[in-house]
Protein backbone atom coordinates (compact mmCIF):
# COMPACT_ATOMS: atom_id res chain seq x y z
CA UNK A 1 0.00 0.00 0.00
CA UNK A 2 1.21 3.48 -0.81
CA UNK A 3 2.70 5.59 1.94
CA UNK A 4 0.51 8.58 2.69
CA UNK A 5 1.52 12.22 2.55
CA UNK A 6 -0.13 14.79 4.77
CA UNK A 7 0.67 17.42 2.12
CA UNK A 8 -1.54 15.54 -0.34
CA UNK A 9 -4.44 15.30 2.10
CA UNK A 10 -4.30 18.93 3.10
CA UNK A 11 -4.74 20.07 -0.51
CA UNK A 12 -8.35 18.79 -0.41
CA UNK A 13 -11.19 20.13 1.65
CA UNK A 14 -11.76 18.09 4.81
CA UNK A 15 -13.79 15.01 3.93
CA UNK A 16 -16.49 15.22 6.57
CA UNK A 17 -17.13 18.90 5.89
CA UNK A 18 -17.46 18.59 2.13
CA UNK A 19 -19.90 20.93 0.42
CA UNK A 20 -23.59 21.31 0.94
CA UNK A 21 -24.24 19.36 4.06
CA UNK A 22 -28.00 19.14 3.65
CA UNK A 23 -28.58 19.38 7.38
CA UNK A 24 -27.14 22.45 9.08
CA UNK A 25 -27.67 21.18 12.60
CA UNK A 26 -26.06 17.75 12.21
CA UNK A 27 -22.55 18.46 10.98
CA UNK A 28 -21.22 14.94 10.56
CA UNK A 29 -21.95 11.30 11.35
CA UNK A 30 -19.26 8.91 12.53
CA UNK A 31 -19.06 5.18 13.17
CA UNK A 32 -16.27 3.30 14.88
CA UNK A 33 -15.73 -0.44 15.30
CA UNK A 34 -13.24 -1.85 17.82
CA UNK A 35 -11.63 -5.11 16.70
CA UNK A 36 -8.76 -7.24 17.97
CA UNK A 37 -6.83 -10.07 16.39
CA UNK A 38 -7.05 -13.51 17.95
CA UNK A 39 -3.96 -14.85 19.65
CA UNK A 40 -2.39 -11.55 20.67
CA UNK A 41 -2.25 -9.47 23.83
CA UNK A 42 -4.03 -6.11 23.60
CA UNK A 43 -1.84 -3.18 22.44
CA UNK A 44 -1.35 -1.73 25.95
CA UNK A 45 0.20 -5.03 27.10
CA UNK A 46 2.30 -5.63 23.98
CA UNK A 47 6.01 -5.04 23.54
CA UNK A 48 6.97 -2.33 21.07
CA UNK A 49 8.44 -4.82 18.61
CA UNK A 50 5.29 -6.95 18.75
CA UNK A 51 3.17 -3.91 18.05
CA UNK A 52 5.26 -3.03 15.00
CA UNK A 53 5.00 -6.65 13.89
CA UNK A 54 1.22 -6.70 14.25
CA UNK A 55 1.04 -3.47 12.29
CA UNK A 56 2.94 -5.14 9.43
CA UNK A 57 0.61 -8.14 9.59
CA UNK A 58 -2.46 -5.92 9.36
CA UNK A 59 -1.06 -3.91 6.45
CA UNK A 60 -0.20 -7.12 4.66
CA UNK A 61 -3.70 -8.54 5.19
CA UNK A 62 -5.25 -5.23 4.24
CA UNK A 63 -3.42 -5.12 0.90
CA UNK A 64 -4.53 -8.69 0.28
CA UNK A 65 -8.21 -7.77 0.69
CA UNK A 66 -9.85 -7.07 -2.63
CA UNK A 67 -11.42 -3.63 -2.38
CA UNK A 68 -13.02 -3.52 -5.81
CA UNK A 69 -12.80 0.16 -6.53
CA UNK A 70 -13.80 1.26 -3.05
CA UNK A 71 -11.31 4.10 -3.21
CA UNK A 72 -7.57 4.38 -2.81
CA UNK A 73 -5.96 3.94 0.60
CA UNK A 74 -2.68 5.22 1.97
CA UNK A 75 -0.75 4.26 5.07
CA UNK A 76 0.90 6.36 7.77
CA UNK A 77 3.36 5.39 10.49
CA UNK A 78 3.06 8.01 13.23
CA UNK A 79 6.46 7.06 14.66
CA UNK A 80 8.07 8.23 11.43
CA UNK A 81 6.19 11.54 11.21
CA UNK A 82 6.83 14.99 12.65
CA UNK A 83 4.55 16.52 15.27
CA UNK A 84 2.78 18.98 12.96
CA UNK A 85 1.86 16.28 10.43
CA UNK A 86 0.55 14.06 13.21
CA UNK A 87 -1.58 16.90 14.58
CA UNK A 88 -2.99 17.60 11.13
CA UNK A 89 -4.42 14.06 11.04
CA UNK A 90 -6.00 14.57 14.47
CA UNK A 91 -7.48 17.94 13.47
CA UNK A 92 -8.98 16.29 10.39
CA UNK A 93 -10.53 13.59 12.62
CA UNK A 94 -8.64 10.82 10.84
CA UNK A 95 -6.86 9.65 13.99
CA UNK A 96 -7.13 10.10 17.73
CA UNK A 97 -4.63 12.12 19.71
CA UNK A 98 -3.81 8.98 21.60
CA UNK A 99 -2.75 7.09 18.47
CA UNK A 100 -0.53 9.97 17.49
CA UNK A 101 1.19 10.29 20.86
CA UNK A 102 1.58 6.62 21.86
CA UNK A 103 3.03 6.17 18.45
CA UNK A 104 5.60 3.35 18.75
CA UNK A 105 4.33 0.61 16.48
CA UNK A 106 1.07 2.46 15.77
CA UNK A 107 -0.31 2.64 12.27
CA UNK A 108 -2.99 4.47 10.35
CA UNK A 109 -4.64 3.70 7.04
CA UNK A 110 -6.67 6.44 5.40
CA UNK A 111 -8.94 6.28 2.40
CA UNK A 112 -7.91 9.29 0.35
CA UNK A 113 -11.40 10.77 0.28
CA UNK A 114 -11.02 10.82 4.11
CA UNK A 115 -14.36 9.07 4.55
CA UNK A 116 -12.75 6.08 6.24
CA UNK A 117 -9.66 5.28 8.26
CA UNK A 118 -8.28 2.40 10.28
CA UNK A 119 -6.18 2.99 13.37
CA UNK A 120 -3.81 0.16 14.25
CA UNK A 121 -2.62 -0.42 17.81
CA UNK A 122 -4.55 2.33 19.51
CA UNK A 123 -6.65 1.07 22.45
CA UNK A 124 -7.52 -1.99 20.34
CA UNK A 125 -5.61 -3.61 17.50
CA UNK A 126 -8.03 -2.13 14.98
CA UNK A 127 -10.33 0.84 15.12
CA UNK A 128 -12.29 0.98 11.89
CA UNK A 129 -13.84 4.41 11.43
CA UNK A 130 -16.04 6.05 8.86
CA UNK A 131 -17.21 9.64 8.74
CA UNK A 132 -19.56 11.55 6.46
CA UNK A 133 -21.13 14.99 6.39
CA UNK A 134 -24.70 15.30 7.64
CA UNK A 135 -26.95 12.90 9.51
CA UNK A 136 -26.72 9.50 7.82
CA UNK A 137 -25.98 6.76 10.37
CA UNK A 138 -27.92 4.09 8.49
CA UNK A 139 -26.00 4.24 5.21
CA UNK A 140 -22.75 4.83 7.08
CA UNK A 141 -23.31 1.64 9.06
CA UNK A 142 -23.80 -0.36 5.84
CA UNK A 143 -20.50 0.96 4.53
CA UNK A 144 -18.67 0.24 7.79
CA UNK A 145 -20.17 -3.21 8.04
CA UNK A 146 -18.94 -4.12 4.58
CA UNK A 147 -15.43 -2.83 5.30
CA UNK A 148 -15.38 -4.89 8.50
CA UNK A 149 -16.58 -8.04 6.68
CA UNK A 150 -13.85 -7.74 4.09
CA UNK A 151 -11.20 -7.30 6.75
CA UNK A 152 -12.50 -10.23 8.78
CA UNK A 153 -11.98 -12.52 5.80
CA UNK A 154 -8.29 -11.66 5.85
CA UNK A 155 -7.54 -11.89 9.56
CA UNK A 156 -8.95 -13.75 12.50
CA UNK A 157 -10.70 -11.49 14.99
CA UNK A 158 -10.86 -12.19 18.71
CA UNK A 159 -14.53 -13.15 19.02
CA UNK A 160 -16.51 -14.96 21.68
CA UNK A 161 -19.98 -16.40 21.04
CA UNK A 162 -21.31 -15.07 24.34
CA UNK A 163 -19.69 -11.64 24.58
CA UNK A 164 -19.04 -10.91 20.90
CA UNK A 165 -15.99 -8.97 19.78
CA UNK A 166 -13.44 -8.93 22.57
CA UNK A 167 -12.08 -5.47 23.32
CA UNK A 168 -9.37 -4.08 25.58
CA UNK A 169 -11.87 -2.07 27.60
CA UNK A 170 -15.08 -3.81 28.77
CA UNK A 171 -17.05 -0.68 27.90
CA UNK A 172 -16.69 -1.59 24.19
CA UNK A 173 -17.28 -5.33 24.32
CA UNK A 174 -19.99 -7.00 22.22
CA UNK A 175 -20.47 -5.05 19.01
CA UNK A 176 -17.43 -2.81 19.59
CA UNK A 177 -19.65 -0.19 17.98
CA UNK A 178 -19.72 3.51 18.70
CA UNK A 179 -21.98 5.62 16.52
CA UNK A 180 -21.97 9.36 16.93
CA UNK A 181 -23.30 12.51 15.36
CA UNK A 182 -21.75 15.94 15.77
CA UNK A 183 -24.46 18.49 16.42
CA UNK A 184 -24.36 22.27 16.28
CA UNK A 185 -26.73 23.48 19.00
CA UNK A 186 -26.40 27.24 19.45
CA UNK A 187 -30.16 27.74 19.57
CA UNK A 188 -30.56 25.54 22.62
CA UNK A 189 -27.50 27.13 24.21
CA UNK A 190 -28.82 30.68 23.69
CA UNK A 191 -32.19 29.63 25.13
CA UNK A 192 -30.51 28.15 28.21
CA UNK A 193 -31.94 24.77 27.35
CA UNK A 194 -28.67 23.00 26.70
CA UNK A 195 -28.10 21.60 30.21
CA UNK A 196 -31.54 20.03 30.39
CA UNK A 197 -31.16 18.69 26.85
CA UNK A 198 -27.86 17.03 27.73
CA UNK A 199 -29.45 15.60 30.83
CA UNK A 200 -32.34 14.27 28.79
CA UNK A 201 -30.00 12.65 26.28
CA UNK A 202 -28.15 11.06 29.20
CA UNK A 203 -31.37 9.65 30.59
CA UNK A 204 -31.89 7.90 27.27
CA UNK A 205 -28.56 6.15 27.77
CA UNK A 206 -26.48 8.18 25.34
CA UNK A 207 -23.29 10.12 25.99
CA UNK A 208 -22.65 13.75 25.09
CA UNK A 209 -19.13 15.00 24.50
CA UNK A 210 -17.32 18.02 23.06
CA UNK A 211 -15.75 18.53 19.65
CA UNK A 212 -12.68 16.37 20.11
CA UNK A 213 -14.27 13.54 22.08
CA UNK A 214 -13.81 12.41 25.62
CA UNK A 215 -12.97 15.11 28.12
CA UNK A 216 -13.09 17.99 25.66
CA UNK A 217 -15.23 21.08 26.15
CA UNK A 218 -18.17 21.94 24.00
CA UNK A 219 -16.49 24.91 22.42
CA UNK A 220 -18.68 26.61 19.87
CA UNK A 221 -21.77 24.68 20.97
CA UNK A 222 -20.62 21.60 19.12
CA UNK A 223 -21.71 18.36 20.74
CA UNK A 224 -21.06 14.74 19.91
CA UNK A 225 -23.88 12.42 20.84
CA UNK A 226 -23.08 8.69 20.92
CA UNK A 227 -24.21 5.36 22.33
CA UNK A 228 -22.72 4.13 25.62
CA UNK A 229 -23.82 0.52 25.62
CA UNK A 230 -22.22 -1.87 23.15
CA UNK A 231 -23.49 -5.20 24.51
CA UNK A 232 -27.00 -6.68 24.43
CA UNK A 233 -28.31 -4.96 21.30
CA UNK A 234 -27.56 -5.54 17.63
CA UNK A 235 -25.73 -2.92 15.58
CA UNK A 236 -28.99 -2.08 13.80
CA UNK A 237 -30.78 -1.51 17.11
CA UNK A 238 -28.00 0.77 18.34
CA UNK A 239 -28.03 2.78 15.11
CA UNK A 240 -31.83 3.16 15.30
CA UNK A 241 -31.85 4.12 18.96
CA UNK A 242 -29.20 6.82 18.47
CA UNK A 243 -30.86 8.05 15.26
CA UNK A 244 -34.21 8.44 17.02
CA UNK A 245 -32.67 10.59 19.74
CA UNK A 246 -30.69 12.68 17.23
CA UNK A 247 -33.83 13.42 15.20
CA UNK A 248 -35.50 14.60 18.39
CA UNK A 249 -32.58 16.84 19.36
CA UNK A 250 -32.52 18.34 15.86
CA UNK A 251 -36.23 19.14 16.21
CA UNK A 252 -35.60 20.78 19.62
CA UNK A 253 -32.81 22.89 18.17
CA UNK A 254 -34.97 23.97 15.25
CA UNK A 255 -37.75 24.84 17.62
CA UNK A 256 -35.40 26.85 19.87
CA UNK A 257 -34.16 28.83 16.87
CA UNK A 258 -37.68 29.60 15.71
CA UNK A 259 -38.67 30.72 19.21
CA UNK A 260 -35.65 33.00 19.48
CA UNK A 261 -36.43 34.52 16.11
CA UNK A 262 -40.03 35.15 17.09
CA UNK A 263 -39.43 36.42 20.63
CA UNK A 264 -36.07 38.09 20.66
CA UNK A 265 -34.84 38.73 17.16
CA UNK A 266 -32.49 41.62 18.16
CA UNK A 267 -30.58 39.43 20.63
CA UNK A 268 -30.19 36.67 18.08
CA UNK A 269 -28.98 39.06 15.35
CA UNK A 270 -26.69 40.79 17.83
CA UNK A 271 -25.11 37.49 18.81
CA UNK A 272 -24.43 36.54 15.22
CA UNK A 273 -23.48 40.02 14.05
CA UNK A 274 -20.89 40.62 16.77
CA UNK A 275 -19.23 37.30 16.00
CA UNK A 276 -19.15 38.19 12.32
CA UNK A 277 -17.66 41.58 13.17
CA UNK A 278 -14.94 39.97 15.24
CA UNK A 279 -13.92 37.55 12.50
CA UNK A 280 -14.13 40.28 9.88
CA UNK A 281 -11.92 42.74 11.75
CA UNK A 282 -9.67 40.84 14.15
CA UNK A 283 -5.89 40.98 13.91
CA UNK A 284 -5.11 38.48 16.63
CA UNK A 285 -7.44 35.71 17.73
CA UNK A 286 -7.09 32.52 19.78
CA UNK A 287 -8.40 29.17 18.64
CA UNK A 288 -11.27 28.98 21.13
CA UNK A 289 -12.53 32.48 20.47
CA UNK A 290 -12.38 31.84 16.73
CA UNK A 291 -14.37 28.63 17.18
CA UNK A 292 -17.01 30.42 19.23
CA UNK A 293 -17.35 33.15 16.61
CA UNK A 294 -17.45 30.67 13.74
CA UNK A 295 -20.17 28.78 15.56
CA UNK A 296 -22.27 31.93 15.83
CA UNK A 297 -21.71 32.87 12.19
CA UNK A 298 -22.59 29.33 11.16
CA UNK A 299 -25.91 29.78 12.95
CA UNK A 300 -26.46 32.99 11.00
CA UNK A 301 -25.68 31.30 7.69
CA UNK A 302 -27.99 28.43 8.53
CA UNK A 303 -30.78 30.93 9.31
CA UNK A 304 -30.24 32.87 6.07
CA UNK A 305 -29.05 36.03 7.80
CA UNK A 306 -26.24 36.54 5.27
CA UNK A 307 -26.28 36.68 1.53
CA UNK A 308 -22.51 36.84 1.18
CA UNK A 309 -21.24 34.03 3.39
CA UNK A 310 -20.88 30.51 2.13
CA UNK A 311 -21.51 27.56 4.51
CA UNK A 312 -18.73 25.46 2.98
CA UNK A 313 -16.23 28.20 3.73
CA UNK A 314 -17.37 28.49 7.33
CA UNK A 315 -17.18 24.73 7.74
CA UNK A 316 -13.68 24.60 6.36
CA UNK A 317 -12.50 27.36 8.67
CA UNK A 318 -13.51 25.16 11.64
CA UNK A 319 -10.56 22.96 10.69
CA UNK A 320 -8.22 25.47 9.03
CA UNK A 321 -7.91 27.67 12.16
CA UNK A 322 -6.44 24.82 14.22
CA UNK A 323 -2.76 25.05 15.18
CA UNK A 324 -1.34 22.29 12.98
CA UNK A 325 -3.27 23.39 9.90
CA UNK A 326 -2.07 26.97 10.35
CA UNK A 327 1.52 25.81 10.67
CA UNK A 328 1.17 23.52 7.69
CA UNK A 329 -0.05 26.37 5.50
CA UNK A 330 2.81 28.57 6.76
CA UNK A 331 5.28 25.77 5.96
CA UNK A 332 6.95 26.18 9.34
CA UNK A 333 6.41 25.82 13.07
CA UNK A 334 4.90 28.91 14.66
CA UNK A 335 4.72 30.02 18.29
CA UNK A 336 1.21 30.50 19.64
CA UNK A 337 1.31 34.31 19.34
CA UNK A 338 2.26 34.03 15.66
CA UNK A 339 -0.54 31.56 15.11
CA UNK A 340 -3.06 33.99 16.59
CA UNK A 341 -2.01 36.61 14.03
CA UNK A 342 -2.17 34.16 11.12
CA UNK A 343 -5.52 32.83 12.27
CA UNK A 344 -6.91 36.37 12.34
CA UNK A 345 -5.60 37.02 8.82
CA UNK A 346 -7.22 33.84 7.58
CA UNK A 347 -10.59 34.81 9.10
CA UNK A 348 -10.43 38.40 7.80
CA UNK A 349 -9.62 37.22 4.30
CA UNK A 350 -12.40 34.69 4.32
CA UNK A 351 -15.07 37.17 5.40
CA UNK A 352 -13.93 40.17 3.43
CA UNK A 353 -14.01 38.48 0.04
CA UNK A 354 -17.75 38.95 -0.16
CA UNK A 355 -18.10 36.03 -2.47
CA UNK A 356 -21.22 33.97 -2.56
CA UNK B 1 -13.45 12.08 52.88
CA UNK B 2 -17.03 13.23 52.35
CA UNK B 3 -18.94 13.01 49.08
CA UNK B 4 -18.70 16.21 46.99
CA UNK B 5 -22.34 15.98 46.03
CA UNK B 6 -24.39 15.14 49.12
CA UNK B 7 -21.70 16.11 51.64
CA UNK B 8 -23.11 13.42 53.94
CA UNK B 9 -21.81 9.98 53.03
CA UNK B 10 -18.24 8.80 52.88
CA UNK B 11 -16.87 9.15 49.35
CA UNK B 12 -15.95 5.80 47.87
CA UNK B 13 -15.60 6.65 44.21
CA UNK B 14 -12.88 8.98 43.08
CA UNK B 15 -12.88 10.14 39.52
CA UNK B 16 -9.91 11.82 38.01
CA UNK B 17 -10.23 13.85 34.88
CA UNK B 18 -7.28 15.41 33.15
CA UNK B 19 -8.20 18.66 31.53
CA UNK B 20 -5.67 20.92 29.82
CA UNK B 21 -2.96 19.16 31.76
CA UNK B 22 -4.69 19.85 35.09
CA UNK B 23 -6.06 17.08 37.25
CA UNK B 24 -9.60 17.55 38.46
CA UNK B 25 -10.78 15.10 41.08
CA UNK B 26 -14.38 14.41 42.00
CA UNK B 27 -15.22 12.34 45.06
CA UNK B 28 -18.63 10.70 45.26
CA UNK B 29 -20.41 8.23 47.49
CA UNK B 30 -21.77 5.08 45.87
CA UNK B 31 -25.34 6.39 45.97
CA UNK B 32 -24.55 9.69 44.29
CA UNK B 33 -22.33 8.04 41.70
CA UNK B 34 -25.11 5.64 40.84
CA UNK B 35 -27.60 8.47 40.52
CA UNK B 36 -25.27 10.55 38.38
CA UNK B 37 -24.46 7.64 36.14
CA UNK B 38 -28.12 6.75 35.73
CA UNK B 39 -28.60 10.21 34.27
CA UNK B 40 -25.48 9.81 32.16
CA UNK B 41 -24.25 12.94 33.87
CA UNK B 42 -20.76 11.64 34.46
CA UNK B 43 -20.32 10.87 30.81
CA UNK B 44 -21.83 14.21 29.89
CA UNK B 45 -19.12 15.82 31.96
CA UNK B 46 -16.56 13.89 29.99
CA UNK B 47 -15.73 11.41 32.71
CA UNK B 48 -14.49 8.06 31.66
CA UNK B 49 -16.91 5.40 32.82
CA UNK B 50 -14.13 2.90 32.66
CA UNK B 51 -12.41 4.71 35.48
CA UNK B 52 -15.49 4.64 37.60
CA UNK B 53 -15.74 0.93 36.91
CA UNK B 54 -12.26 0.13 37.89
CA UNK B 55 -12.32 2.20 41.01
CA UNK B 56 -15.16 -0.11 41.93
CA UNK B 57 -13.06 -3.10 40.97
CA UNK B 58 -10.34 -1.98 43.30
CA UNK B 59 -12.81 -1.78 46.13
CA UNK B 60 -13.90 -5.30 45.33
CA UNK B 61 -10.28 -6.35 45.58
CA UNK B 62 -10.26 -4.92 49.08
CA UNK B 63 -8.23 -1.85 48.32
CA UNK B 64 -8.51 1.85 48.80
CA UNK B 65 -10.24 3.11 45.67
CA UNK B 66 -7.75 5.94 45.27
CA UNK B 67 -4.81 5.32 42.96
CA UNK B 68 -1.94 4.16 45.07
CA UNK B 69 1.16 2.23 44.23
CA UNK B 70 0.63 -0.59 46.69
CA UNK B 71 1.64 -4.18 46.79
CA UNK B 72 -0.91 -5.79 44.54
CA UNK B 73 -3.63 -8.02 45.79
CA UNK B 74 -6.27 -9.92 43.93
CA UNK B 75 -5.81 -12.20 40.95
CA UNK B 76 -3.16 -11.95 38.24
CA UNK B 77 -3.86 -12.90 34.62
CA UNK B 78 -1.86 -16.02 33.77
CA UNK B 79 -1.39 -14.91 30.18
CA UNK B 80 -0.48 -11.23 30.30
CA UNK B 81 0.23 -10.90 34.06
CA UNK B 82 -2.16 -7.98 34.38
CA UNK B 83 -3.38 -7.11 37.91
CA UNK B 84 -6.01 -4.69 39.25
CA UNK B 85 -3.20 -2.17 39.68
CA UNK B 86 -2.24 -2.38 36.04
CA UNK B 87 -5.86 -2.16 34.90
CA UNK B 88 -6.30 1.01 36.93
CA UNK B 89 -3.05 2.46 35.68
CA UNK B 90 -4.22 1.88 32.12
CA UNK B 91 -7.61 3.58 32.63
CA UNK B 92 -9.62 0.39 32.82
CA UNK B 93 -8.00 -1.46 29.94
CA UNK B 94 -7.34 -5.17 30.14
CA UNK B 95 -4.15 -6.80 28.90
CA UNK B 96 -5.57 -9.71 26.90
CA UNK B 97 -8.80 -11.62 26.20
CA UNK B 98 -7.93 -14.05 29.00
CA UNK B 99 -8.25 -11.15 31.50
CA UNK B 100 -12.03 -11.38 31.06
CA UNK B 101 -11.89 -14.79 32.71
CA UNK B 102 -9.32 -13.79 35.32
CA UNK B 103 -11.28 -10.77 36.53
CA UNK B 104 -14.66 -12.28 35.67
CA UNK B 105 -16.49 -11.56 38.94
CA UNK B 106 -15.90 -7.86 38.98
CA UNK B 107 -16.22 -7.34 35.24
CA UNK B 108 -19.61 -9.05 35.00
CA UNK B 109 -20.88 -7.13 37.99
CA UNK B 110 -19.72 -3.76 36.73
CA UNK B 111 -20.59 -4.37 33.08
CA UNK B 112 -24.24 -4.65 34.00
CA UNK B 113 -24.08 -1.01 35.08
CA UNK B 114 -22.94 0.28 31.67
CA UNK B 115 -24.20 -2.30 29.21
CA UNK B 116 -27.84 -2.89 28.33
CA UNK B 117 -27.44 -6.65 28.15
CA UNK B 118 -25.07 -9.44 29.03
CA UNK B 119 -25.07 -11.34 25.73
CA UNK B 120 -23.81 -10.29 22.34
CA UNK B 121 -26.72 -9.70 19.98
CA UNK B 122 -24.86 -8.32 16.97
CA UNK B 123 -22.97 -9.57 13.94
CA UNK B 124 -20.24 -12.20 13.86
CA UNK B 125 -17.09 -12.32 11.79
CA UNK B 126 -17.40 -13.64 8.26
CA UNK B 127 -15.90 -17.12 8.28
CA UNK B 128 -12.21 -16.72 8.28
CA UNK B 129 -11.26 -18.47 5.08
CA UNK B 130 -8.81 -21.18 5.99
CA UNK B 131 -6.86 -21.99 2.86
CA UNK B 132 -3.32 -23.22 2.38
CA UNK B 133 -2.11 -19.71 1.81
CA UNK B 134 -3.65 -18.30 4.99
CA UNK B 135 -2.26 -21.20 7.02
CA UNK B 136 1.14 -20.68 5.45
CA UNK B 137 0.85 -16.98 6.23
CA UNK B 138 0.04 -17.69 9.86
CA UNK B 139 2.96 -20.10 10.02
CA UNK B 140 5.32 -17.44 8.69
CA UNK B 141 3.98 -14.95 11.21
CA UNK B 142 4.60 -17.42 14.03
CA UNK B 143 8.08 -18.22 12.78
CA UNK B 144 9.02 -14.54 13.00
CA UNK B 145 7.37 -14.31 16.40
CA UNK B 146 9.35 -17.34 17.54
CA UNK B 147 12.61 -15.73 16.46
CA UNK B 148 11.71 -12.56 18.33
CA UNK B 149 10.97 -14.53 21.52
CA UNK B 150 14.23 -16.46 21.26
CA UNK B 151 16.22 -13.27 20.79
CA UNK B 152 14.60 -11.88 23.95
CA UNK B 153 15.24 -15.17 25.76
CA UNK B 154 11.52 -15.68 26.36
CA UNK B 155 11.67 -19.46 26.14
CA UNK B 156 8.20 -20.21 27.48
CA UNK B 157 6.53 -18.05 24.81
CA UNK B 158 8.88 -19.48 22.20
CA UNK B 159 7.80 -23.00 23.12
CA UNK B 160 4.14 -22.05 22.61
CA UNK B 161 4.97 -20.73 19.12
CA UNK B 162 6.97 -23.84 18.29
CA UNK B 163 4.09 -26.14 19.27
CA UNK B 164 1.60 -24.08 17.27
CA UNK B 165 3.91 -24.18 14.22
CA UNK B 166 4.10 -27.96 14.48
CA UNK B 167 0.29 -28.06 14.60
CA UNK B 168 0.05 -25.86 11.51
CA UNK B 169 2.55 -28.07 9.68
CA UNK B 170 0.32 -31.06 10.34
CA UNK B 171 -2.66 -29.07 9.10
CA UNK B 172 -0.80 -28.11 5.93
CA UNK B 173 0.14 -31.74 5.35
CA UNK B 174 -3.48 -32.88 5.62
CA UNK B 175 -4.63 -30.03 3.36
CA UNK B 176 -2.15 -31.20 0.72
CA UNK B 177 -3.41 -34.77 0.90
CA UNK B 178 -7.06 -33.61 0.89
CA UNK B 179 -6.43 -31.69 -2.27
CA UNK B 180 -6.03 -28.18 -0.83
CA UNK B 181 -8.29 -25.42 0.43
CA UNK B 182 -10.44 -27.57 2.71
CA UNK B 183 -12.18 -26.07 5.71
CA UNK B 184 -10.70 -26.48 9.17
ZN1 LIG C 1 -23.14 11.47 48.06
ZN1 LIG D 1 -4.68 -10.98 30.53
Amino acid sequence: MKSGSVDDLIRNPVGFLRPDTPEGIAISSRIRLARNLAGHLFPCAMQETDRAFLRDTVEHAFSAARWRGKGRWVVFHPDEMNQVDRDVLVERHMASRELMSESKGAGLMVRVDEGASIMVNEEDHLRIQTIRPGFCLGTLWEETNELDDRLSMQMEYAYDERTGYVTSCPTNIGTGLRVSVMLHLPGLALSNLIASTIQGIGKLGLAVRGLYGEGSDNIGNLFQVSNQSTLGESEGQIVRRVSDVISQVIAYERNARATLLANDKPSLYDFVGRAYGTLRHCHRIGCNEALKCLSAVRLGVDMDMFDNVDMTKVNELFVAINPAHLQKSAHCELPSSERDVRRATLCRECFSERSK
Amino acid sequence: MLCDRCKKNEATIHIEKIHNGKRIRTNLCTECAKEQEAGGALAALGFNIAEVLFNKMQQAAGKQPVRQENTHRGPECPRCHWTFDKITKHNGRLGCPECYRTFDNVITDTLSKVQRGVFHAGKRPVDHERTMSTVAFERERLRLELEAHVSREEYEEAAVCRDRIAQLDRELESMKSDGAGAEE
